[in-house]
């Protein structure tokens, strides 16, 4: 009785040595680092802001099987955000602004239909980077 | 419209001789709906088609199998009297060959009850183990009959419906007595009556804002576990054709309907005597378009109306309702109206001189004995039986690269859902976002296998739905 409970005790030491090496050797994910609210350009770009980063932190694990209910939520939430500032931004940032809604939008509707692809995710970041590069160069 | 002259060679065209002529014997037919969606239609179960399907028989690629359902959300132990056809409705299939919206051929089916005893309460008074079984109290017999402008053929008298599935200890081989009431037709083919599987999936909380105030509740099967009442009939590609030739004329278009009689007295015994003529009260074409198309203060005039009047009802077709939910959710503009695209698919088939979609596969326009000028655009399921059936099918049809499934006809493992929200949303347009390619509800194939035989539809369930 003693020795399996040795070996299984051996093996959960191994494993953990294991992981503990992998984690050591592997890539570290890129911080993410955002800009301050403050750094946003007053008005509509200000205002967006809360948005812009809540969306980065959403696309920064860059894996779309990673997002859950919540996160689809909270996708929802920033594009009705941003598509209601579109309207009265300035026109230098209405197009971004628009490019970010429309590719959360075929985000959104690919998760909703379990036919998500990484692609869509990727295509959202592209956006929201633009989207924060227009708003805070501008600022 | 009618050329039926060759068909007599077949000896089917025979079984099309008779008196009255097609408009006189069908009060008009049309098409569209599927389960429950229709204000006066869903409270009467027995009269809502559900759906229809026509393909090339897989097994026997020389005909064409037409299935058409009724009575949906059937309950397996749903005693004491279970799900027999109503005994004073026409249930017809139509088959329009020439593409001017009128049923050039129609098979009706119409139903009598029979009761052994009057004195039980019970459907069966012992173990059922064939058709005749004294023990089976309650039997469902039929006529079926092919109509054409020249007249009525009886092709089937006491035809017996294959009953209920009430149980194992009541029915404990059900497969022997359905196969039993797979009937043949004279001169060639076969059809069946009887319960079955429900073999329509999808996931209705499409109704609930579309899923749960958007896509995100999808996945679940809700027609899964129920029963429905099926009518199939396959019958050889020369007895649709236009002109009994399915090579010069390959396309027919399909449609379910009911029809009942227009006047009703009820009586102090509660017995219904009902006379006036056949009114047509529900039809069904192409999946989910007096669902999802057609707005509810029209479905019920939809139900009634024949195809040929169709033109009334375009503009929900050409500015439907679908996108504009879709956009509403999603920030995804609706394709441009008037979508053209939309009435090629659902009014006219698919041809180059059709519409935007430039491909020629399923309007009876493409038959070389069609006056295009006689054409008139109209809801039904178009099929061009040229197509043989695919070795590989893809659920998704057309859209999956395989032609020898919807909207090229239907068949029953067809995920019409998906496609008709891809299509509603621009799939088959130029330039189309890549996004609308994955839309669908998560629910890709049926329940339950399919039989590989006529009428392929599977056994009906037996274990209550609340216990799956």
């Amino acid at each position: 009785m003693k020795r399996p409970i040795l070996l299984a005790g051996a093996a959960v030491v191994i494993a953990s040595a294991a992981l503990a090496v992998v984690r050591w050797t592997a890539p570290a994910e890129p911080r993410l680092v955002l800009p301050a609210v403050e750094q946003f350009r007053p008005g509509s770009c200000r205002d967006a802001a809360e948005a812009v980063r809540t969306l980065a932190r959403l696309t920064h694990a860059d894996d779309v099987t990673t997002l859950t209910a919540a996160d689809r939520t909270e996708l929802r939430r920033v594009q009705e955000r941003l598509d209601t500032l579109r309207p009265a931004a300035p026109a230098e940032v209405r197009e971004p602004m628009a490019a970010v809604v429309l590719s959360l939008g075929y985000l959104r509707l690919r998760l909703d239909s379990r036919t998500a692809e990484p692609g869509y995710l990727h295509d959202v970041e592209t956006a929201r980077a633009a989207l924060e590069r227009t708003c805070v160069s501008a600022g | 419209m009618l050329q039926r002259s060759s068909r007599t060679a077949l000896g089917i065209a025979a079984a099309l001789t008779a008196a009255a002529c097609v408009a006189s014997l069908a009060p008009a037919v049309t098409q569209a709906s599927s389960h429950r969606e229709a204000p006066l239609v869903a409270g009467e179960p027995q009269l809502d088609n559900t759906d229809v399907y026509a393909f090339v028989s897989p097994d026997a690629p020389n005909t064409v199998t037409m299935l058409a359902n009724w009575v949906p959300f059937e309950e397996p132990n749903g005693g004491p009297n279970f799900y027999p056809f109503a005994s004073d409705a026409a249930y017809d299939i139509n088959i329009d060959n020439d593409g001017d919206a009128r049923a050039d051929l129609i098979y009706r089916w119409t139903f009598t009850d029979n009761y052994r005893s009057k004195n039980t309460f019970l459907y069966n008074t012992g173990v059922v183990t064939t058709l005749d079984d004294p023990d089976l109290n309650y039997r469902q017999t039929y006529k079926l009959e092919a109509i054409t402008e020249s007249g009525s053929t009886t092709l089937i008298n006491n035809g017996r419906v294959a009953p209920s599935r009430v149980g194992n200890a009541s029915m404990p081989n059900y497969a022997s007595l359905a196969n039993a009431a797979i009937t043949p037709l004279p001169g060639g083919g076969q059809t069946f009556a009887g319960q079955a599987d429900d073999p329509f999936f999808l996931d209705l909380r499409i109704f609930d804002l579309l899923y749960g105030g958007d896509f995100s509740e999808v996945g679940q099967d809700t027609v899964g576990g129920y029963n429905a009442n099926t009518l199939a009939i396959q019958v050889p590609k020369s007895v649709l054709a236009l002109g009994g030739d399915a090579t010069r004329n390959p396309v027919v278009g399909v449609w379910s309907t009911t029809s009942r009689q227009r006047i009703e007295v009820v009586d102090t015994l509660n017995n219904r005597n009902r006379y006036g003529g056949w009114q047509q009260v529900s039809r069904l074409g192409m999946p989910l378009v007096n669902e999802v198309v057609i707005p509810v203060g029209r479905k019920d005039e939809f139900n009634a109306t024949a195809p040929r009047n169709d033109g009334k009802f375009a503009q929900f077709v050409t500015n439907p309702e679908v996108p504009r939910l879709v956009e509403a959710i999603y920030k995804i503009p609706a394709p441009a109206t008037p979508r053209q695209d939309l009435v090629e698919v659902f009014l006219t088939g698919l041809c180059k001189a059709c519409g935007p979609v430039a491909v020629d596969l399923n309007s009876q326009r493409l038959n070389r004995d069609v006056d295009p000028a006689t054409f008139v655009p109209s809801e039904q399921l178009r099929l061009n039986m040229s197509v043989p059936p695919s070795a590989t099918p893809n659920r998704l049809g057309v859209l999956g690269g395989d032609n020898a499934g919807f909207p090229n006809g239907r068949r029953l493992a067809d995920d019409v859902t998906d496609v008709t929200l891809r299509v509603a949303e621009g799939v088959l347009l130029p330039n189309h976002p890549a996004a609308v390619d994955g839309l669908g509800d998560a629910v890709d194939t049926n329940a339950r296998a399919f039989r590989g035989t006529f009428p392929y539809v599977a056994l009906p369930n037996v274990i209550a739905v609340n216990q799956n």
